[in-house]
């Protein structure tokens, strides 16, 4: 028995010379079994099969290298040197079949003149022949029978193997014979992978892109996140007609799979950096498995081309992100809000989730945001008092009934522009709504309300940055925004006109109380007066019934006069009838007219004073309405007046004589302090005497004249208290008179 | 009147004396007049301080308070005249019905009767029929 361990190129030595090849053929025919270990090779195949396999049985080892051969009794190893011209093509790394082939027929065909034996060991101890021998036996045990591997091999089957590379030098070879000996080529690759292939490996790209457009193979598909840094190399190889697509959503494995041949690395491959690590298999397994995953990625991707063009249009990101974990999603909510150009809008779903926001500093950022660079603010949250008091120091409080101008914006109170509209906690709504420049949004799904922090509280957060998302939003948004808008107005109208409604009413019910008060004394003179005997009544006591009918019918007559005037003020249908007067003349008509009014129970101990103007001052008036003023004012002068004097005088503005001013003066008790903010209003009058519109009418018929009234206590200076009633007039120019 | 029939206490008994407090002098006045004509005895005040501070014990049999008044309305002028006098009857007149309804309601007065409160204005048959009714009463509070 001989055993012969042989390497690929050892292998057609014997068989080469004549002398060997004629003794192991006369051994086989005497009976002695050959048993050889060599590497089985598309270049040799044919060789075993015709040569050793008919003198020997045959096991395949992959990685042979070197010679020997042991017998019972014999131990050699030999070390070929063969021609130089086979030599060359055998010692080729890259020996290709076809060569191989050739070299090996060539060497069985020539004779023993082509080669020679240089070098050999030999023995036939015994120690020596059992340590080999064994070193045989483990090998053949290890080796797989050789019509296994020639069926491999004629099927075209490459052997299954999975290795993992750790030199550089071996990577950059399997990778380029990958790339060489495929038909198809897909590659999912992180950014980097771009420039680590376009610098090492492209020149055997470039030969398979070359193959791809004789139609030789099915070319290179390619995906990676194509991003600023990439987009330059992206470009090179896309002209080069790799076929590439662009997603965010990569695997963190980079790998490539060709038709026969998958190889994967975790390496980021930053700035093309070379791998290290590479793993290789060829099990069908993976690069089945692998194949559907890049199917599955290349069907979402999209085309390199659309997104470098959006690189150069500024459109940094286009897509959607799906981020599972609130602690990374916190950090792109601060820098979404931090990186605002223009706008920021913010609806929240719950009072809570705002305090957790802005406790979690992105209120304070957004805020930052509107005072150093402008951005615009507007923020959508339910109310609630905690959320009051935090926003309080940003927005200022907004009056409510009655707003002076209609739409006026609630404004921060520095300056920065920022509004908050308070919106129904809606229990359908659970998710914070975030959308910056209108470009981004950022919809956070609120998992447990009840928690205190946003980590805590928030689940699956999206991203977008597409158009068409992120433009709804914003519409959503607006929509909102100003509903709440109409709601305020609406609901600030209902309050006027419940005001307006309570104060008709509160008009009504004090109007009924003063028409039905002189009604009594009315009604119950003429009761006594007609039950009693008509001729047991004295001239006195009828003057007296007289006069007190009289008095409260007057008053009952201005009363009713009044409310009319009320009325028309406030339908504003308060006609003038306005001609040219002098003013010290009707102020003094006015005067003498109060003094002869028979209704008026004035005391006569109270004096009037009248200064006039020293010129002629003209107005143009309501004649009727003016004296109405001045009755007014005097009456309540005497009414408040136990003793002094009531002046009235009339002057001119001193800075340019465009204004008349009246003044009625008394000394009386003043005017309570109670009442003096409402003085003017209806039914401020605690006296219940008058009408109580006496004031109101008086101030609406000088502003509806263009002038103003106004009141104040006199100084305790001169003695008396008292108070004095201002009002003025616009005054007419000789020029405009004549006209 | 039956004055030389009847000494002066037993005249001090039948005639009933009535305070009206109302700040318009002219219905003062004239429900002076009116009482007066129908057998009763009436002082009158427009002021109602004026009122309280002169207010002696069972010196009247009934006050005739108006509610809406400067500086005191009916009511506490009430609470403080039965402080005087608790056996004093009482009867409210004013002219409105939001006075009436606010003080019975808002302001604690609504164990007060109904049939205390008249409504200005009144027709003196009515006045003098209602002012004996609540004198004829058991006193109600």
């Amino acid at each position: 028995m001989w055993n012969f361990y042989a390497d690929t190129k050892s292998l057609t030595v014997p068989f080469a010379i004549k002398e060997v090849s004629k003794a192991l053929s006369d051994a086989n025919d005497r009976g002695v079994n050959f048993r050889f270990i060599t590497e089985i090779t598309k270049g040799n195949l044919t060789f075993c099969k015709n040569s050793v396999m008919k003198v020997a049985e045959i096991r395949h080892l992959g990685g042979i290298k070197g010679n020997f051969g042991v017998s019972d009794t014999e131990y050699i190893s030999t070390s070929a040197r063969l021609s130089v011209q086979n030599k060359v093509a055998l010692d080729k790394e890259q020996t290709t079949a076809k060569e191989e082939e050739e070299a090996a027929t060539t060497a069985a065909k020539t004779t023993s003149s082509l080669a020679s034996l240089q070098h050999a060991v030999y023995s036939n101890v015994k120690e020596d022949i059992q340590q080999q021998q064994h070193i045989f036996e483990i090998l053949w045990a290890n080796a797989i029978p050789a019509e296994e591997r020639i069926r491999e091999i004629e099927e075209g089957l490459e052997r299954v193997e999975t290795v993992a590379l750790k030199d550089s030098a071996e990577i950059a070879r399997r990778i380029r014979k990958n790339i060489e000996s495929s038909t198809e080529l897909k590659v999912c690759s992180q950014p980097g992978g771009l420039e680590l292939i376009y610098n090492n490996f492209f020149e055997s790209y470039k030969e398979v892109l070359d193959n791809h457009r004789r139609g030789r193979n099915k070319g290179i598909r390619w995906i990676t996140t194509i991003n600023k840094d990439n987009e330059g190399v992206a470009k090179l190889i896309l002209n080069e007609g790799v076929q590439l697509r662009h997603t965010k959503n990569l695997t963190p494995l980079s790998f490539s799979i060709s038709n026969k041949e998958f190889q994967a690395t975790a390496e980021k491959m930053e700035a093309g950096k070379m791998i290290k690590n590479l793993l290789v298999s060829t099990d069908p397994i993976y690069i089945d498995h692998y194949n559907s995953i890049f199917e599955q990625l290349w069907e979402n991707s999209i085309d390199a081309r659309d997104r470098i063009h959006d690189i150069k249009e500024g459109v940094d990101l286009s897509d959607i992100e799906v981020i599972p974990r609130s602690a990374r999603t916190r950090v792109l909510y601060l820098e979404l809000v931090k990186n605002a150009k223009e706008e920021i809008l913010f609806i929240f779903p719950t009072s809570r989730a705002f305090i957790r926001q802005e406790k979690m500093g992105a209120i304070p950022a957004a805020i930052k945001a509107a005072q150093e660079r402008a951005v615009k603010v507007r923020i959508l949250v339910p109310y609630n008092e905690a959320v009051e008091d935090r926003l309080e120091p940003i927005v200022e409080e907004e009056e409510l009934v009655p707003r002076k101008k209609e739409r006026e914006p609630r404004r921060a109170n520095y300056n920065a522009d920022i509004d908050v509209r308070y919106i129904e906690e809606a229990s359908g709504t659970l998710a914070t709504i975030l959308v910056v420049d209108r470009k981004a949004s950022l919809v956070m799904e609120l998992r447990d309300d009840s928690k205190t922090t946003f980590d805590g509280a928030i689940g699956l957060s999206t991203y977008s940055n597409s158009k068409a998302g992120v433009l709804s939003y914003v519409g959503i948004f607006e929509k909102l925004w100003n509903q709440i808008e109409l709601y305020q107005q609406v609901s600030d109208a209902h309050e006027r006109l419940k005001l307006h409604g309570r104060m008709q009413q509160e008009f009504i019910n004090i109007a009924a109380h003063e028409l039905r008060t002189p009604i009594q004394p009315i009604i119950s003179t003429v009761g006594l007066l007609s039950s009693a005997d008509h001729a047991m009544i004295s001239r006195d006591e009828l003057n007296h019934s007289i006069n007190m009918i009289a008095r409260n019918a007057t008053r009952l007559k201005q009363l009713s006069e009044d409310i009319l005037d009320v009325t028309r003020i406030e339908s504003q249908t308060l006609n003038l009838r306005k001609e040219v007067y002098d003013l010290n003349e009707m102020v003094q008509d006015s005067i003498e007219d109060y003094k002869r009014n028979p209704a008026i129970r004035s005391n006569k101990e109270i004096k009037i004073e009248s200064i006039s103007h020293e010129d002629k001052i003209f107005v143009e008036v309501d004649r009727a309405r003016i004296s109405q003023v001045i009755f007014n004012l005097l009456s309540n002068a005497f009414k408040f007046t136990k003793e002094g004097g009531i002046v009235v005088s009339i002057g001119l503005d001193e800075k340019n004589n465009k204004e008349a001013v009246i003044s009625v003066k008394d000394s009386g008790k003043g005017i309570d302090p109670e009442i003096f903010p409402k003085l003017f209003e209806k039914f401020a009058s605690k006296s219940y005497q008058g009408t109580g519109l006496g004031l109101f009418i008086s101030r609406s018929i000088i502003e509806a004249h263009g002038g103003s009234m106004y009141a104040k206590n006199n100084s305790d200076d001169d003695g008396r208290r008292g108070a004095t009633f201002y009002f003025s007039l616009p005054v007419v120019h000789e020029r405009e008179q004549q006209k | 009147m039956n004055n030389h029939l009847t000494d002066d206490s037993e005249n001090l008994e039948a005639v009933k004396k009535i305070l009206i407090v109302d700040d318009e002098p002219d219905v003062c006045e004239i429900l002076k007049k009116v009482l007066e004509k129908n057998g009763f005895g009436a002082d009158t005040f427009s002021d109602p301080l004026l009122a309280l501070e002169n207010f002696r014990p069972r010196s009247y049999d009934l006050l005739l308070l108006d509610i809406k008044m400067p500086e005191m309305d009916g009511f506490r002028l009430y609470q403080e005249m039965k402080k005087v006098d608790s056996s004093v009857k009482i009867c409210f007149l004013t002219a409105s019905e939001m006075y009436y309804e606010q003080f019975r309601k808002e302001e604690g007065f609504d164990e007060l009767n109904k049939d205390l409160f008249l409504r200005k204005p009144i027709e003196n048959e009515e006045l003098i029929k209602e002012i004996k009714r609540i004198l004829d009463s058991e006193p109600t509070i």
